[in-house]
């Protein structure tokens, strides 16, 4: 283990301890204490209501991140050849991607209703344009001299996509998935405050309504659990599948670039 | 020299011009420009800076559509104004060693080198062994497997000078492609190209701005006038082969070559 690992986990506990002593302080019934928390997750961890309220916000947010992201992510390829069309339509996207979405979730309740729609509908339009932006980027950042390199070798447009486009805003893409992944997470739960019947945003919303304190913070505790989990998955495919850039940046860390 | 016969690849007329900006009337970069090359010749071209050496070089490497005049290869025109869509590098026939490497960051050095062969989808044992054995002769063996930031300048441009003979084109132009390494190993690297043409039977077409490196390594030179851009002179480099590359400035030949080229960039 690290030293910054072990310098984190005992900032972490440091925290928890504070926490804990002003709970004591105060009282757990107005801020609650990690142990409660704990024991509140435990609970639900037994009597499956973690289970099923946290399967919900996450297949939530997948479904909508693979809705919204898949198109934010394939159009840019596709827009690639064709500056006109990207010149026309782009700044409807830029007054899409500045929308709050948050303000749509009523209508997305009268158009998709209180089931998981809505909040799918909610994630997918937070992950299309962020998607879609950050990809953008990366095809517009793709060496000319390398393209023109590909083409003298006789690479078709599928094959200049897949080999040098492609490769080129990977590193992108990664960060898009990066930022929108646990934005998802958040997205979903913010939806199910609004209007749900469950999910782990329902948690926070249902406790908080009946001043359990515990109840809220061990769903939000929950949520941030996930979110934790899914960026260090995001970080382990980054590293297998962009391993020439870690290469890169140990190089320059180590000062031996050339 | 092998002059006689059919030539390899004949540039008659060839002229491009473009708009300039702000202004109504246009700019010819390229103008009636006209000369031959002959089939396993090694060709330096040497001409003043911002001359459209490499407008010329895009145009025969079909990257660029001329304004006027038409290039033949092997008495079939591959390029003229009525080309509405280019197909770069004439498939395959015309390999383009740029100025700078280009190797893609994300593939390994074999990679690299295989990868043209990779999309012509001609990467068969045959070939692999051939880039192995290119990989040899430019001393980049035991590299195979690092990334391109891994390795020196001087080996990038090895690599990318192998990654264009590997899939063997019968005509490769190189741009300048010198011009940013050392002198060592710039030295070390043209008597590689040297050997590896002389194994190939390979015609090459070789922009430069340095006088030494035009005669070195050329057959024949061809001088250009400032902009727009033809043909001024011509010279036979009468100096015989193998040269010593190193010292080429010590042949009897050099003083009056160097004078007559001087004189006309």
């Amino acid at each position: 283990m690290s030293q910054a690992t072990i310098d984190r986990f005992a900032f972490g506990a440091v925290l928890l301890l504070a926490w804990q002593a002003a709970s004591a302080w105060a009282g757990p019934e107005s801020i609650s204490s990690p142990i409660l928390v704990l024991h509140q997750l435990y609970r639900w961890l037994i009597d499956g209501v973690l289970a099923s309220n946290a399967g919900y916000t996450v297949l939530a947010a997948i479904l909508g991140f693979v809705i919204g992201g898949l198109p934010g992510l394939v159009l840019p390829f596709l827009l690639r050849k064709h500056p006109f069309v990207t010149a026309v339509i782009d700044p409807f996207i830029l007054v899409g991607y500045g929308l709050p979405k948050v303000a749509f979730i009523p209508l997305f309740i009268i158009w998709f209703g209180i089931g998981i729609w809505s909040k799918v509908a909610l994630v997918a339009s937070v992950s299309f344009f962020l998607v879609f932006f950050s990809t953008m980027e990366g095809v517009r950042s793709v060496d000319p001299r390398l393209l023109r390199m590909a083409k003298v070798a006789g690479a078709s447009e599928a094959q200049l996509l897949r080999t040098v486009v492609w490769p080129s805003a990977l590193p992108f893409v990664f960060q898009a998935v990066q930022v929108t992944l646990p934005l998802s997470i958040g997205g979903a739960a913010i939806a199910e405050l609004i209007s749900s019947n469950r999910g782990l945003g329902y948690l926070v919303q249902f406790s908080a309504a009946n001043f359990e304190i515990t109840g809220a913070l061990a769903a939000v505790t929950a949520l941030a659990a996930i979110v934790a989990v899914t960026n260090i998955g995001i970080d382990r495919l980054h590293n297998r599948l962009l391993a020439w850039r870690q290469v890169h940046a140990t190089a320059i860390k180590r000062g031996s670039q050339p | 020299m092998k002059s006689d016969g059919k030539p390899l690849l004949d540039v008659r007329n060839l002229g491009k011009r473009f708009h300039e900006q702000g202004k109504d009337s246009d700019r010819w970069v390229v103008e009636g420009m006209s000369f031959a090359l002959y089939e396993g010749e090694f060709v330096t071209l040497i001409g003043p800076s911002g001359s459209g050496k490499s407008t010329l070089l895009n145009m025969i490497a079909q990257i660029d559509i001329p304004s006027k005049g038409e290039i033949h290869f092997r008495g079939d025109v591959i390029n003229d104004p009525d080309r509405s869509r280019p197909s770069p590098g004439c498939d395959g026939r015309i390999g383009y060693v740029m100025q700078d490497d280009n190797l893609l960051p994300w593939r390994n050095l074999r990679a690299n080198v295989e990868y043209p062969l990779a999309i012509q989808g001609r990467l068969d044992q045959e070939a692999r062994r051939r880039v192995d054995e290119l990989i040899e002769a430019v001393g980049l063996r035991g590299f195979e497997n690092y990334y391109p930031h891994q390795l020196s300048g001087g080996m990038r441009k090895r690599a990318s000078i192998i990654r264009t003979l590997a899939y063997d084109p019968p005509v490769i132009l190189m741009d300048e492609p010198f011009g940013a390494l050392d002198a060592e190993s710039r030295l070390h690297i043209q008597s590689d190209l040297v050997s590896l043409w002389q194994r190939g039977e390979k015609t090459i077409l070789f922009v430069t701005h340095d006088i030494n490196e035009a005669i070195a390594l050329g057959d024949r030179t061809i001088t250009l006038t400032k902009s727009p851009a033809s043909v001024r002179g011509e010279h036979i480099i009468d100096i015989p082969r193998p040269r010593a590359l190193d010292s080429i400035v010590t042949a009897p030949q050099f003083p009056g070559l160097f004078s007559r080229i001087r004189a006309q960039v």
